[in-house]
């Protein structure tokens, strides 16, 4: 179960990233280019299709080599067909993008750090990230908190009180008022969960809109 | 690691999470054994729900980090492990800008009063509590205003209407239930009499088919019995005689005469009637014998020769039995002289089978 498991997700000590291309007549790449499309040439393009969006994925996550890591999933996902996978039931692009998100997180664990160093030797940042704005840089601390304010100011009252409380606690107090409001509320734990990350999504994506405006 | 893993597990189950949270946040903590670690890949790879619980749980990880509540271990890993990537780094961030406020929030809230009510926007820059007295408070924030006497009035009559109306449902619903146990009776019972009475009717219908049977066989038996004895007996032919107080007379208007019955036995070929009338001087004749309304049954095919005997003569005729069905005849004897046809005599039949 092991092996296989490993062998379907690239899992082995080998290291997942390092799989050899897979060329048209592979196996793998015939079934890959079956399951997007029987007919051949709709398939092709539905292959540069999903590329392009798996690329503009990892460019949203801040991976540097977005494109390198959208044929990584598409390789990843010819090695799980090859290996006798049944994907037929699944949508093609969400499944590319579960693919993706292990995909993703490989690539950070198996690069180095990029340090840039400051004029006084001093670590600057992280130089992996493409992300166009770093928090902790003091001049964009400030504009980060009037955004920040902006868009929870944005939310609906009932909204902004939710993210608050949920917020506002701390230490052990944290998880016990997550108990307290799921109760309050009368819903599980996994859905004020679920609630409050699609909350915060909304007031992230407002934020980041708002500093690079 | 992995008893540091167990101790968590146990802190877990205080926590009220799940099987799947813990594993996943060992997961994302990458202190997860490779195996369970491949199943848990597996299976977000085809449950679609399952992998945004993930994302759920990376996120409450994050937030956990941000207000302190991870365990020393836990937080060693998140940082050596969990924030490799500069999204969730950026994640983090956020996370801890967001509990910065908050925090914030809730020490303007406590200094200024518990109860914070919203309903309008207001700029976050100022405090939250220019929201209060516009709108309604989430149920997990608590209230230490006094609650107005006829607002307890009003919540003790509703409990005491709602009980009242639990009370009668629970009542209809015994009710119910016993009317629809008598039902379920009544239907097996219902049930169990129509399996009966088919029961009775397949019997009876078995029991009238073999009769039907038997009597078939039966039949089958006496015709086979009747031909036997018909074969065995020898065919014969039938004597009668039919005299002088059988023919019919009239009298004050009125034919009177006395039936004449003969038996004809089923193996009789043909019957010989001997038959007796007052001398005429004729001495050629016919007969004639008629059913019913005049209807021709037989007649002598030639002139019949009379036997003269003193006063009366007789004739001789042989009927074909075949013809002679059973019921009332009329013999008619009439004289075949070119002179004309006279009728001699009449008599009347009755012949038996």
């Amino acid at each position: 179960m092991c092996a296989q498991l490993q062998f379907f997700l690239g899992t082995s000590s080998k290291g997942r990233m390092s799989q050899e291309r897979p060329k048209l007549g592979d196996r793998g790449f015939e079934l890959f280019l079956t399951w997007l499309d029987p007919d051949r040439e709709k398939a092709a393009q539905e292959h540069l299709r999903l590329h392009a969006v798996l690329t503009r994925h990892f460019l949203a996550k801040g991976c540097i080599e977005p494109e390198d890591l959208a044929d990584a999933t598409m390789d990843r996902v010819c090695t799980i067909l090859s290996a006798g996978k049944d994907l037929s039931a699944h949508h093609r692009e969400a499944y590319l993008i579960r693919v993706a998100y292990y995909i993703q997180y490989e690539h950070w664990r198996e690069r180095k750090p990029i340090v840039t160093l400051a004029d006084d030797g001093s670590s600057l940042r992280d130089g992996r990230s493409s992300a166009a704005f770093d928090f902790n840089e003091k001049d964009n601390d400030e504009r980060f908190h009037l955004c920040l304010d902006q868009c929870l100011d944005e939310l609906l009252p009932e909204e902004r009180l939710f993210l608050l409380e949920y917020y506002s606690q701390e230490k052990r107090e944290k998880i016990d008022a997550r108990d307290r409001m799921a109760k309050g509320l009368g819903i599980s734990h996994g859905a004020l969960r679920q609630r409050k990350s699609k909350l915060l999504a909304r007031v992230r994506r407002c934020a980041l809109r708002c500093i690079v405006s | 690691m992995y008893c540091e893993l167990k101790k968590k597990m146990d802190i877990d189950e205080k926590n009220n999470r799940s099987e799947d949270e813990v594993f996943v946040r060992q997961y994302l903590l990458g202190v997860l054994p490779e195996t369970e670690s491949d199943r848990l890949e597996q299976r977000s790879l085809d449950d679609e729900a399952f992998f945004e619980e993930i994302q759920e749980i990376e996120d409450e990880l994050i937030d956990d980090y941000a207000g302190g509540a991870l365990t020393e271990q836990e937080r060693i890993r998140f940082e050596e492990y969990f924030l490799c990537s500069p999204e969730r780094r950026e994640k983090l961030r956020f996370a801890l800008a967001m509990t910065e406020r908050a925090v914030s929030w809730k020490e303007q809230r406590q200094i200024s009063g518990p109860l914070l009510k919203v309903g309008t926007r207001a700029p976050l820059g100022a405090s939250f509590e220019e929201h209060e007295g516009l709108g309604k408070v989430l149920p997990f924030s608590r209230s230490s205003q006094t609650v107005p006497a006829w607002r307890l009035w009003g919540a003790i009559a509703a409990a005491v209407l709602i009980a009242v109306g639990a009370g009668a449902l629970w009542l209809r619903n015994n009710e119910l239930r016993r009317d629809v146990l008598s039902a379920n009776a009544e239907e097996a019972r219902l049930r169990n009499e129509a399996d009966m009475a088919s029961a009775r009717a397949e019997q009876e219908a078995a029991e009238k088919k073999q009769a039907q049977e038997q009597a078939t066989r039966f039949h089958d038996q006496i015709q086979a019995l009747t031909d036997s004895l018909e074969k065995s007996q020898p065919k014969s032919i039938l004597s009668a005689f039919v005299g002088l107080e059988n023919i019919v007379r009239v009298t004050r208007g009125k034919p009177i005469g006395r039936t004449k019955t003969i038996n004809i036995p089923p193996n009789a070929l043909a019957l010989r009637l001997s038959v007796e009338f007052d001398a005429t001087r004729f001495q050629n004749f016919e007969a004639t014998l008629e059913r019913g309304e005049g209807h021709d049954v037989w007649s002598s095919s030639k002139a019949l020769k009379p036997h003269a005997s003193g006063d009366t003569q007789s004739l001789m005729l042989k009927i074909p039995a075949q013809r002679l069905g059973a019921g009332a005849y009329q013999l008619i004897i009439r004289a075949a002289e070119s002179e004309g046809k006279n009728e001699v005599a009449r008599y009347l039949l009755n012949i038996k089978r």
